[in-house]
């Protein structure tokens, strides 16, 4: 008899405490989303204060026209020094120069006009 | 030799100086023919008087006794040929909706995120008076969904590119389209 009296005492404080907890309107799933949210919030909070960088880059066209410039004078500059050249101009490489697939070999001179080779 | 000297100086520092001037946002400026802020702004305008004009707000209205439509703003897909973000005429439609007071506002996405987050935070570390509790946000009628396409006819140096934004707004209880809106925007493009 006491113990039931005890068991039936129990059940009404969890179910007093739980409507107690719950406000007018309140979401009765509402602790959930609290587990859920208290994992993820110092990742999701680490931002706060601070501008998020979404930037992209738009299409110039003088822009890109002077970065592919620099491209190919950084590396022409690179395969000179690989190959002990000097020259700056990539006319002079060899490789590039003899190369079949850029300069055909008939009908086409692809030698120095002034030194005659 | 001297003479040459200034002049390749003087080449030099025309090539290099840039002019840079302000100019009204109204203004329109086309100059690769790409989609730019005149653009934004045209679609901007245009859905902000739809969505507004439009008889889905009275019908709500009448429906939930006055009770104004709580809209969030869902994904918009760029499926065009350029790089175009939709937020910079959706935020002007959001901000069409909170100054007029005609329709409710909540946030999605990151954001949203961002604020269940602070309150999850609120719940270890905020005094109990200012601790803002879950389970009480307001839930949303109406999304706003979108989609940006374009269509390119080039050949040789003319091209004609033609844009279409369309923003939808669906009720969430019904799955219905209440609202469409769209603009279409055609560029000639001479090079």
């Amino acid at each position: 008899m006491m113990i039931s009296f005890l068991g039936l005492m129990n059940v009404s404080i969890i179910s007093h405490a739980q409507d107690g907890s719950l406000l007018p309107d309140q979401n009765p799933r509402y602790a959930e989303s609290v587990n859920k949210y208290s994992k993820i919030a110092d990742s999701l909070t680490r931002s706060q204060g601070t501008t998020v960088q979404q930037t992209y880059k738009a299409y110039d066209l003088y822009e890109a026209r002077e970065e592919r410039r620099q491209l190919r004078r950084e590396r022409n500059h690179q395969y000179s020094l690989s190959m002990g050249l000097g020259y700056g101009n990539s006319w002079y490489y060899p490789g590039y120069r003899h190369s079949s697939y850029l300069y055909p070999s008939f009908g086409y001179r692809t030698g120095n006009w002034w030194l005659g080779w | 030799m001297t003479i040459a000297a200034i002049a390749v100086s003087g080449m030099v520092i025309s090539s290099c100086s840039r002019q840079v001037t302000r100019v009204s946002t109204d203004e329109t400026i086309d100059i690769s023919g790409n989609w730019n802020n005149s653009d934004s702004r045209m679609v901007a305008q245009e859905m902000t008087q739809s969505i507004l004009g439009h008889a889905w707000l009275s019908n709500h209205l009448e429906q939930h006794t006055g009770k104004k439509p709580v809209v969030v703003v869902g994904m918009v897909q760029n499926k065009s040929h350029e790089h175009i973000d939709a937020e910079t005429f959706v935020k002007d439609v959001e901000q069409t909706f909170i100054q007029t007071q005609r329709v409710r506002l909540v946030q999605g996405g990151k954001k949203r995120e961002e604020l269940r987050a602070e309150k999850a935070d609120q719940q270890a570390n905020a005094s109990l008076s200012s601790m803002k509790k879950f389970g009480l946000e307001n839930g949303a009628d109406y999304i706003l969904q979108g989609s940006i396409n374009s269509i390119v006819d080039a050949h040789k140096r003319q091209k004609v590119v033609s844009y279409q934004v369309n923003l939808e707004l669906t009720n969430i209880q019904t799955n219905e389209v209440v609202w469409i809106g769209d603009k279409k925007i055609t560029k000639y493009v001479k090079n």
